[in-house]
């Protein structure tokens, strides 16, 4: 009889951990709608044109913003996108062995991605506007920030790439096709889209920085960027310029347009991912 | 296939492995840069300052005592409770979406937390400062702050769910399914079969999905600063005024000059070797689980 | 199995707001016990980081130069933030630029003077502080340079400078003459006290001349200092008196003044405090004289 019961209150207690579990998912959709619905009643009110495309004059706008936030991600992508691929191919083509070489090359990138963001600004600062002189520019943030992004990509790419099969690359082989071939005809035409969500998913990274930024690239909210040598600002900066200096409510504003980009960014890499993801790729 | 033909494709190959090697030893290059650059800025100014007070507990920038102890506390704090509250709920969701909860529901509501993963600091700091810290203060504070310690705990949990959600999922997704069947088989409930059998399974998931978040909380910046007060004291209480090494960098990065900015670059220094440390531990950790398996 | 789900997250939506009941039942009883007279309120000090213009100020004139912030102090990084708390905390006590205090908090008199632009211009109202912009003798010798310094002390300046909440400090301004053939590229940077307004000015000049590019960018004082000494920015910003140890080769323009409020939760009985005060509140050595509850502070 004891044992029974002691098993009918196993079962009841595993049976709370079911609740609590579901009271956990209930939390986490919560704090999700939350976050969302509060900056939406904040800022959607502002949210004008005068905000979006007008000239930074009496009003505040984000154009400048919107541009810079251009500029570093094309500047951070195309530095980081080459080498981020280029080493995911080197890690998963060209090795197989545990080597020294390898480990050392994956610790690195491990290490790259767990250094928090405003120490890589203070590497930016050190490097760009300290000692080459620079002084506050996109290219220096940017350059700090492909740094930053560039783990995301190196491991997403090389997820996509361990995802195609390791028969199309025998078959390639048995063609006689040489390595870099193999590579370029059949390995990274097949990780496609796999790459294309990493990238997207970096340049979600890229948007929402702003730790790097405000010790890099000047926070200069009113010019349009010149190029990429002219220091400008970013969305992400541009919302916490407007929240520390008496613009409240264009902070939130800008801060829906930021979550309105960063949730279609996250959305398009999402149906990217599953439309062509690796789940197929691997049944086929 | 001529000789001359082959001798081509044989350098074409060498020279492409040379760029692709390049582009891996790249992140090891841009890490020594990270290190170099820290290093030759922050070290002399801790030798400068001396050991005992820049890791004494006074902060007080006109009198020369740049001690950070009291930062390396409260960031010690607000890393392990916001790790616990996060992985407490992060894993219990994540068993949830993986067994317990309709399945249809579970794709649409994993993208709906991934979004969560892709808001910006700066939001939750928002949130954070304008919601969660008047809430402390008016309804749970014994001492009429908000601030502090439980504030940033909070902000920090909510945003470490989706990474603790996703890798842990991940992971009791990759544990075999005939574990599962082999539970009920003998007799177990679906409930006893999941947190018995399963979860145990994923351990090495989910120890991942606790050191990265321990790693997100430990360098966040934006969403701290709004909502830790800032005074750069010894925490005593969850409800208290406190500093974080991130904060502190984070608060002078703007205005300061001269020894106090090469104070904040030593912080950085002290930051960044709390991040190597943890991802040392979390490979080796790594290592060990992979050899037990 | 959507029926299961409905009524596990109906219940758990029940047991949510129980929970909240149950919190706000216990604050209830929390604020019977402080609407009790002789509870002492204590206040919830509010400072601005390290390094900040208005803090370095604040600081200097209330007689506590140098001086770090009593212990709990609650430090925020921004305008918004320090608002907030004050809007929302009815124990708070802050100092915030003048320009940024809104109608969401109560401004208190200092020594029984009101936070004016009138008081502040005729020095009656002590805690204020010059907004300047720097700049080396050599650099109005260039026609745009020496326009846009001109510019700052016309009338069109001073509107913006006084419709933005700031003291003007010139009175009887000329308009500025537009010269049609001026073009040229102008750098400010610095203080991000300044930053707001002289991006204002910028516009405004750029608007009347439209070939010059004023180009203003933060970075705080202390880059102000920095790069209008090096010439890497013609105008240096600067939220403090002008220190000419950090830029030998620099003079100065005051370009307006900006008042420090101290500001207080709307609920808050207290109208006026004295400087004597607010030195026993924000000094970390005051000991026993330390100021630390509401009501020290007679009415």
């Amino acid at each position: 009889m004891g044992k029974d019961n002691a098993h009918k209150r196993e079962i009841l207690i595993y049976a709370a951990c079911k609740f609590a579990s579901l009271a956990a998912l209930f939390i986490c959709i919560i704090a999700l709608v939350a976050v969302i619905a509060f900056v939406a009643i904040r800022g959607l009110p502002y949210i004008s044109m005068q905000l979006i495309f007008g000239d930074y004059g009496k009003y505040p706008s984000i154009k400048p913003a919107l541009l810079g936030t251009l500029y570093l991600i094309a500047i951070s992508v195309s530095i980081a996108a080459p080498i981020g691929i280029g080493s995911a191919i080197f890690l998963t083509e060209y090795t197989k062995s545990n080597s020294r070489l390898v480990k050392s090359i994956r610790i690195a990138v491990e290490t790259l991605a767990g250094i928090p963001s405003i120490v890589y600004g203070i590497f930016g600062y050190l490097v760009f506007v300290v000692a080459l002189k620079y002084r506050y520019s996109l290219i220096g943030g940017g350059i700090t920030l492909s740094i930053m992004i560039l783990p995301v990509i190196v491991r997403s790419t090389e997820e996509s790439l361990l995802s195609v099969p390791r028969s199309l690359r025998e078959g390639s082989f048995a063609l006689g096709s040489s390595m870099v071939r193999t590579i370029f005809s059949v390995v990274l035409p097949c990780a496609a889209s796999g790459i294309v969500t990493s990238l997207i998913l970096a340049i979600g990274r890229v948007m929402s920085e702003s730790a790097v930024l405000i010790l890099t690239i000047g926070m200069v909210v009113n010019k349009v960027p010149k190029g990429f040598s002219s220091p400008g600002t970013s969305l992400a900066l541009d919302v916490y310029y407007f929240g520390s200096h008496g613009y409240p409510n264009e902070a939130a504003a800008t801060g829906v347009v930021l979550l309105v980009l960063v949730v279609t960014i996250n959305i398009i890499a999402t149906v990217l991912g599953k439309k062509y993801g690796k789940g197929d790729l691997a049944n086929e | 296939m001529t000789g001359k033909a082959y001798q081509y494709i044989k350098a074409r190959d060498a020279v492409m492995r040379g760029i692709f090697l390049f582009c891996a030893a790249f992140s090891i290059l841009a890490l020594s840069c990270i290190c170099v650059f820290l290093f030759a800025n922050g070290l002399p100014f801790i030798a400068k300052t001396g050991i005992s007070n820049f890791f004494g507990r006074k902060w007080h920038l006109s009198s020369g005592a740049y001690g950070i102890l009291s930062m390396i506390a409260a960031s010690f704090y607000v890393t392990a409770l916001s790790t616990a509250i996060g992985v407490v709920i992060g894993l219990l969701t994540a068993i949830s979406l993986y067994k317990f909860c309709p399945q249809k529901a579970v794709g649409p509501i994993r993208q709906m937390i991934n979004l969560l993963a892709g808001i910006p600091s700066v939001i939750y700091g928002l949130f954070g400062l304008i919601v969660i810290v008047p809430y402390l203060r008016d309804h749970v504070s014994p001492n009429g702050i908000g601030y502090g310690i439980l504030s940033a705990s909070l902000v920090l949990a909510v945003m470490v769910l989706p990474t603790i959600v996703s890798v842990s999922l991940d992971s009791l997704n990759a544990v075999p399914g005939s574990y599962y069947e082999g539970a009920l088989a003998l007799g177990a409930t679906k409930e006893q079969s999941v947190f018995k059998v399963m979860l145990p399974a994923a351990k090495s998931g989910v120890l991942a999905a606790v050191v990265l978040s321990i790693g997100r909380a430990l360098g966040e910046t934006m969403a701290v600063i709004m909502v830790i007060g800032g005074s750069p004291v010894m925490p005593k209480s969850l409800f208290q005024s406190v500093r974080t090494l991130t904060a502190n960098i984070a608060m002078g990065a703007t205005e300061l000059s001269g020894d106090a900015a090469t104070a904040l670059v030593a912080t950085g220094v002290v930051l960044f070797f709390f991040t190597m440390l943890l991802n040392i531990s979390f490979s080796l950790l790594k290592g060990e689980a992979n050899g037990e398996r | 199995m959507k029926k299961q789900l409905a009524t596990v997250s109906l219940a758990l939506a029940l047991l949510l707001i129980a929970a909240c009941g149950g919190n706000s039942n216990t604050n209830n009883s929390n604020n019977t016990n402080n609407n009790n007279a002789d509870e002492p309120k204590p206040i919830s000090i509010i400072a601005r980081e390290d390094g900040s213009g208005t803090k370095t100020a604040f600081m200097e004139i209330i007689g506590l130069k140098g001086k770090a912030d009593p212990e709990n102090v609650i430090i925020q990084t921004g305008t918004a933030g320090v608002l907030t708390e004050v809007k929302g905390n009815p124990a708070a006590i802050a100092y915030e630029s003048l320009g940024y205090a809104t109608s969401d908090v109560k401004i208190l008199k200092v020594d029984g003077v009101e936070a004016s632009t009138a008081n502040i211009k005729n020095a009656s109202y002590k805690i204020s502080r010059p907004l300047s912009v720097i700049y080396q003798e050599e650099t109005l010798e260039d026609e745009a340079y020496k326009a846009f310094y001109d510019y700052l002390q016309s009338s069109n300046a001073q509107k913006i400078i006084s419709d933005e909440g700031y003291v003007s400090i010139i009175d009887n301004a000329a308009e500025y003459t537009i010269n049609g053939a001026l073009s040229g590229k102008i750098d400010v940077s610095g203080s991000t006290s300044l930053q707001p307004v002289m991006v204002l000015l910028a516009s405004d000049f750029e608007s009347l001349q439209p070939n010059v590019e004023v180009s203003v960018s933060g970075g705080g004082s202390g880059t102000g200092y920095q790069n209008a000494e090096e010439g890497v920015s013609e105008f240096g910003m600067i939220s403090e008196e002008f220190n000419i140890e950090k830029a030998p080769s620099c003079t100065f323009h005051v370009v307006c003044k900006d008042g420090i409020a101290v500001i207080v939760n709307k609920a808050n009985e207290i109208d006026s405090i004295s400087m004597e005060q607010l030195k026993r509140i924000y000094d970390e050595e005051a000991g026993e004289e330390a100021i630390t509850t509401w009501n020290e502070i007679a009415k």
